[in-house]
């Protein structure tokens, strides 16, 4: 009698798992696949006719001149800030200078403020009403143009290059680059034959995250571009202002392509090449037997760092003093009305992108361990096609998924557009490869052997998925739960036409004060954003432990950001 | 409860890793499944477990056929290599994780993670972390984890690997008193001989092509290889050509070495054209008046005994190697020596017979 109501107890539960389970595919479709094909519907097809009539504009001067300018900036940028990722990674991984750590957090820094926020800041300093261009030194010009697009990118993204690589240059075996000086050859040669090489993965990890960001970008060329178009802002006017939603389709499927096609680049190119331990715990620090460069190496290194590390220090200054100052570029006297409106006006965009975030945080990463679970259960092509769209929201830059939705959820079967629901999902779908590749990263090396295990010794799947493989993704779901808490409080591109009155972001609000002129306001926002996103991470990740969180928060946004996605998109 | 495999295949990819295996695992026995790396002894384990499906073939319990039953259901528990303990559990939870799965009552359970904790001096360890524990700690928690289910068979694999050489001693021993303590019916998993023949009552050897060379108890194995692979698989060998002079089912007639001999046809091996005689360096004894003589051409210095390689008299090819300890005899390089050669049943030279 008792072991036939625990047959069905077990039955229960496992049907209960099964249908859990059954809700990864319905996700991906409904939310993955289905906008992907709107996308694709509203820009080559007329009806169930293909055409490429909405293309045409893109053969027009305007069009070509957008696609040239694109193709200009992200790849100089990416070129530009990739180098200076690895530059900066070996100044703080091999270098001894102090405060190498403290320049990690400055990086982090880079990491949880909007995407656009330096625009901000050259705009503030370099603008008509600049502090430098007007009040110090007179001018009425302003330094804008496509060259300050490439600067600020390179700044900004080398950060997110600089994690990355720093931490795939961590894990690298120090006695490898010491056989290799013991065998006779030389720092610059040891460095060349041995460190680089094994550098290649994060490298291109790097390249794919940061070029994916930078194409992704409409903020910036919109604030500090002038007249220069890319296609991440041309997307953004075409349905913003001109509401020319299949041309905007176009444009996003063509954003989208190059981002998937150096996605795809970087797999292939690393399932060769993955000589590097991948293991989540394990993260060396070799600071003492490392094989130093010569003088003159390093010393450019540090100046290299020294100035980057001024330049964020720099950048985060002004964005406080702008946020308390009567009127920026006129009168600098402190002043809190800034703030003020932020606090009355934007509360509540400040509860709106709380709640979001809170939210994605909590539910995306349980979404994304399911999904790699399950995932992980199924074979052949099935897998394939299902790790194929689960990290697609990877290569799908933010404006275009984005896009997506409103083209998806704004008719019948399901509406969705101008709810608070709709900015929630897509955050979620954005954050999902991080935690299903965290997790998928997990269960390659611990959950297998011991999901076995634990089935072995008799417990059903739901047990095993909720005592052991569950455990043992926690580590998977603190870096999902950090990366979407962060995400989804500094994303603009993917929400910002799903945004109503009723459910404005604080992101939002930076982006229209600076772009309508209003300076201080928008460094208040900034200003304000930036200290929920600290204290909202500091709280996340204490909810594990309270002694230590903070090594840990450092440990799990660096190593999440190995093969994650760590940056803001927009 | 014996446990049946019938004609057990699996294949990864096209890579036959298990072809047509059959064996009885006795009950109450340990069972041993000896074979070099890849040879799919492994996952002969795994289809016992329930953990992969087979191609082909079935699973006997006690008689049922469990080939379909699933993992979580069997009877069986295996002690993974790298013992796969929880590293999110302490030890106590670790070992009544399956105990909790089966829904043993809470009252009962206690007591019993206790009695086995007691039985593999766990006692003092129970509330820590698995990765607390020294190597052989994790070792024995696998085993209470498995044996505290109770189960009909308790599948080994390869569990002493990560283990240094002399705990492996060790456990190997202890493996084999709570084996009969418990008297659970064990397939043991290993491709070091040596803890095959002191763990097991029954050895299975495979060879890299998924395939049964040879099943036997140790001695057998080690002094009656059937084929040559066993006979180097299980340690050194002497595998000497020889010359067929006669062949009767019962008895042969060789020469060899110089000699003709009569031997029982079981000790010549014939997977060649030209049969070989097998026996062992250390069935090889110095003997005054032994029908064998020899120069020693070399002689190596091995620990336990001294090894000599033995070149004929008058120069033909050949040599054998003879092991013996230090206290029974020491020749230099170039001694002359005569020999016998012991094997069961023993070979006897022609001459010698007709002599007496």
């Amino acid at each position: 009698m008792e072991s036939k109501i625990r047959k069905l107890k077990n039955k229960v539960q496992d049907n209960l798992f099964t249908g859990m389970a059954l809700a990864v595919p319905v996700i991906f479709v409904v939310f993955i696949i289905y906008p992907v094909m709107k996308i694709i519907g509203a820009g080559f097809f007329d009806g169930t006719s293909f055409t490429l009539a909405h293309a045409t504009p893109l053969l027009e001067e305007r069009g070509i001149r957008v696609l040239l300018n694109t193709a200009r900036v992200s790849l100089l940028s990416t070129v530009g800030a990739t180098i200076l990722g690895i530059i900066l990674a070996i100044g703080v991984v091999k270098g001894r200078w102090p405060g190498r750590r403290l320049f990690t957090f400055a990086a982090i820094l880079h990491i949880i403020s909007p995407p656009f926020i330096a625009a901000v800041v050259f705009i503030m300093l370099f603008g008509r009403r600049g502090f430098i261009t007007h009040t110090l030194l007179g001018l009425d010009t302003s330094f804008i143009g496509w060259q300050a697009i490439v600067f600020l990118q390179i700044l900004g993204n080398a950060s997110i290059a600089f994690l990355v690589i720093a931490s795939v240059l961590r894990r690298i075996d120090p006695n490898l680059e010491k056989s290799a000086l013991d065998l006779g050859a030389s720092r610059l040669r040891v460095f060349f034959t041995v460190t680089l090489p094994l550098m290649i993965p994060g490298i291109l990890a790097a390249v794919v995250l940061v070029f994916a960001n930078i194409i992704a970008d409409f903020g910036t060329p919109i604030l500090v571009g002038g007249g220069f178009r890319v296609l991440a802002s041309e997307a953004y006017l075409q349905v913003l202002s001109l509401y020319n939603m299949p041309y905007a389709s176009v444009l996003s499927i063509l954003l989208a392509l190059p981002c998937l096609l150096v996605l795809f680049m970087e797999k292939n190119i690393l399932s060769d090449r993955n000589f590097y331990s991948t293991r989540l715990t394990q993260e060396e620090d070799a600071a003492d037997q490392r094989p130093a460069f010569n003088l003159i190496t390093l010393a450019l290194v540090y100046v290299i760092c020294i100035i980057y590390a001024l330049l964020t220090l720099t950048q985060f200054s002004v964005i406080a003093i702008g946020a308390f100052t009567t009127t920026w570029g006129h009168d600098f006297s402190f002043s809190m009305r800034h703030i003020d409106i932020v606090l009355n006006q934007g509360a509540g965009s400040i509860k709106n992108s709380l709640t979001f975030a809170i939210q994605v945080a909590l539910i995306g990463p349980f979404i994304g361990i399911v999904a790699a679970y399950y995932v992980s259960l199924k074979e052949g092509l099935y897998r394939r096609t299902l790790d194929f769209v689960a990290i697609l929201p990877f290569a799908i830059p933010g404006p275009v998924i984005g896009i997506s939705y409103v083209l998806a959820f704004h008719n019948p079967p399901l509406i969705l557009t101008g709810t608070g629901l709709i900015i929630v999902l897509v955050c979620i779908i954005r954050e999902l490869p991080i935690s299903y590749n965290a997790g998928k990263a997990v269960f390659r090396q611990v959950a297998y052997n011991l999901e076995d295990a634990s089935k072995d010794l008799g417990a059903g799947r739901f047990m095993t998925f909720f005592r052991v493989v569950f455990p043992l993704m926690t580590p998977a779901y603190k870096v999902g739960m950090l990366h979407a808490f962060i995400h989804t409080m500094t994303t603009i591109g993917a929400v910002i036409f799903l945004v109503t009155p009723k459910n404005k972001l604080l992101t939002f609000e930076i982006f229209s004060a600076t772009n309508s002129g209003y300076l201080g306001l928008g460094a208040a926002f900034s200003f304000v954003l930036i200290i929920l996103t600290l204290v909202g991470i500091l709280v996340l990740s204490m909810l594990g432990e309270i002694p230590g969180f903070l090594k840990r928060f450092r440990k799990d946004v660096l190593v999440g950001s190995k093969r994650t996605k760590p940056e803001q998109e927009l | 409860m014996d446990l049946s495999v019938q004609n057990l295949s699996k294949s990864y990819k096209k890579n036959l890793a298990v072809d047509h295996v059959s064996f009885e695992v006795p009950s109450g026995k340990i069972y041993a499944l000896l074979g070099p790396s890849g040879c799919g002894k492994t996952t002969i384990l795994r289809v016992i477990a329930g953990l992969i499906r087979p191609d082909s073939g079935r699973i006997f319990l006690g008689g049922k056929d469990i080939t379909d039953v699933p993992p979580n259901e069997r009877p069986t528990v295996t002690v993974f290599q790298d013992y796969a303990l929880f590293p999110h559990l302490n030890v106590y939870d670790n070992i009544s994780y399956g105990l909790k799965a089966q829904h043993v009552k809470r009252s009962t359970i206690q007591p019993r993670v206790y009695d086995i904790a007691a039985m593999l001096s766990l006692q003092e360890l129970l509330a820590r972390k698995t990765h607390q524990l020294s190597g052989g700690q994790q070792q024995r928690v696998a085993l209470a984890r498995a044996l505290v289910l109770n189960p009909k068979v308790i599948l080994f694999d390869e569990p002493l690997s990560s283990l240094d050489t002399s705990l492996r001693l060790k456990m190997r021993q202890e493996i084999r008193k709570i084996q009969e303590q418990t008297g659970v019916t064990s397939i043991y998993v290993t491709h070091d001989q040596e803890e095959a023949f002191a763990i097991a009552h029954q050895i299975m050897v495979m060879n890299s092509q998924g395939q049964i060379e040879q099943i036997g108890d140790p001695e057998t194995i080690y002094y009656h290889p059937r084929t040559s692979f066993v006979a180097n698989f299980m340690g050194d060998s002497n595998l000497i050509p020889v010359t067929m002079v006669e062949n009767r089912p019962e008895i042969s007639i060789i020469r060899f070495w110089g000699q003709e001999l009569t031997i029982d046809p079981q000790l010549l091996l014939r997977e060649q054209e030209q049969p070989c005689l097998f026996f062992r360096p250390e069935s090889v004894l110095p003997d005054p008046g032994g029908c064998f003589s020899a120069i020693i051409d070399k002689k190596i210095f091995l620990g336990p005994v001294t090894r000599y390689i033995l070149k004929q008299v008058n120069g033909a090819s050949g040599e054998i190697l003879m092991d013996l300890s230090h206290y029974q005899q020491d020749y230099r390089e170039g001694d002359k020596i005569r020999f016998t050669i012991n094997t069961i049943p023993p070979i006897q030279s022609i001459q010698s017979r007709d002599g007496s």
